[in-house]
């Protein structure tokens, strides 16, 4: 643990105007690690806007592995085949549907197509027809592609300078010992050093 | 490391360079320290991130500076004494776990160091230059992140505000003196190892300002005194020796460790 954090901590019971966690949205993020390839769930995060959601999703999961584009959907406007998910009805002009499918349990949802729609249920109903007949299908969600939050092309999201560092290795064994050594000398030290203050 | 011979380096220029990666290392330490405590879980990670970046800059800057001079990236950066350290004193002082003088350091320090990359881009020195375009292609998503947040905090409520704002009259000072003069850059202009610009703090307070004013926040930045000696030529504050001793103990213990 670093020392610093030994320093006492300010009081946790500050009274703050906002509560810390009222205005977070939940977002799904996708990631697509190289042109082309389709965006894949890279998992969920809880943001207090749009642009904050994609900054903070570009600095977690955009660094997770290499990444060339990076999506934020509003989780609340997923639409899909299990119950969080519910399709609404309530139809809207014609629009473009982003179909996701998970292939089987366990995987991540991925992106496979686009139906046009004028409701999520409409885009639920085609986007099952289109996959029908494929028994490594699972589960589906559908987004309206005007939902969807884009990094911008050409974005630099992975960096590409030397990331090694970031690798947890562990210190080596000879490190580690001479370490353990080094650190029970000088609780050997302090322990003296209060033994003699309790002589005088 | 390359294996190809790369361009001589001369010491002042070895010295310019290691302002920019002392700064990148120090301050990438010291937000290091809010893994784990920043305000969101997102923001926890994500600035944990950019510290890494920092480091991650620093040590590339670090590998240059070591092929040119026979020694190794972890000697520059872990086996020196505080005097040879040319970082500047707003990235040596603890936050004290004040979120706001975290974000209005980064905000000081971001905004100088991506300008500090643009100005190296047109560096005659070909390897130099090609590593600035890419660091400075990566401090796009510090400016941004920062400047994020203080437009959030600055439009929030006036505890938010009220705190940017103290932040921002203290750390002043100390940001201004990012620009303190280092030794030899007359001549460097002059070679073009890294090219003069004679606006570059104006331009850097007009991209601060350009954030503040956007936040509802005030900052009045004036240039130093020539005359003020600080951490560009060695004089630093009592802080940094505390934070070498953290940082450089496993380095002073086995310098040749390798994990």
């Amino acid at each position: 643990m670093s020392k610093i954090r030994q320093q006492p901590l300010p009081p946790g019971d500050v009274e703050f105007e906002t509560p810390p966690a009222a205005d977070l949205r939940t977002y799904v993020v996708f990631t697509q690690i190289r042109d082309g390839l389709p965006h894949k769930l890279a998992g969920y995060l809880d943001a207090p806007d749009d642009e904050m959601a994609i900054l903070l999703g570009k600095e977690h999961y955009g660094q997770d592995q290499e990444c060339v584009n990076l999506w934020a959907i509003p989780r609340d406007v997923v639409a899909g085949t299990e119950q969080d998910y519910p399709a609404s009805d309530e139809a809207g002009p014609e629009r473009t549907w982003i179909i996701f499918i998970q292939g089987e349990a366990g995987e991540q949802y991925q992106t496979s197509g686009t139906v046009e729609a004028t409701s999520s249920a409409d885009a639920l109903a085609q986007a099952m027809t289109q996959i029908a007949g494929s028994d490594e299908m699972q589960n589906v969600w559908v987004v309206a592609q005007r939902d969807i939050l884009s990094t911008p092309p050409g974005d630099l999201i992975w960096r590409h300078v030397d990331q090694s560092y970031r690798l947890a290795r562990g210190y080596s064994k000879d490190v580690r010992e001479k370490w353990e050594r080094l650190r029970a000398e000088r609780d050997l030290r302090e322990y003296e050093k209060d033994d003699i203050k309790e002589m005088f | 490391m390359t294996t190809d011979k790369l361009m001589a380096m001369t010491p002042a220029f070895a010295n310019l360079l290691l302002t920019i990666a002392d700064d990148k290392l120090i301050l990438g330490h010291r937000n290091s320290d809010w893994t784990g405590l920043a305000p969101i879980l997102e923001e926890d990670i994500a600035f944990s991130a950019l510290a890494q970046d920092d480091i991650s800059h620093a040590a590339a800057l670090y590998e240059l500076i070591a092929a040119e001079q026979d020694t190794n990236a972890d000697q520059i950066a872990f086996g020196r004494s505080p005097d040879e350290y040319r970082c500047a004193e707003i990235v040596e002082i603890h936050d004290d776990f004040d979120w706001a003088a975290a974000l209005v350091r980064q905000l000081f320090c971001s905004h100088f160091d991506a300008q500090r990359y643009e100005r190296l881009r047109g560096s005659t020195h070909p390897e130099v230059a090609a590593l600035a375009g890419r660091l400075a292609a990566e401090q796009v998503a510090h400016t941004a992140h920062v400047d994020a947040w203080i437009r959030r905090l600055g439009r929030g409520n006036d505890d938010a505000r009220g705190r940017l704002q103290a932040a921002l009259d203290t750390l002043t000072p100390l940001a201004c003196m990012l620009f303190e003069q280092v030794e030899g850059d007359d001549a460097l202009a002059e070679s073009g190892a890294y090219p003069a610009d004679e606006h570059a703090f104006d331009q850097w307070a007009a991209s601060i300002s350009r954030v503040t004013d956007d936040a509802g926040l005030h900052v009045s930045l004036t240039a130093p005194d020539p005359s003020l000696c600080g951490g560009r030529r060695g004089v630093h504050s009592t802080q940094l020796k505390d934070l070498l001793d953290e940082m450089c103990e496993v380095f002073r213990l086995e310098p040749d460790a390798a994990w």
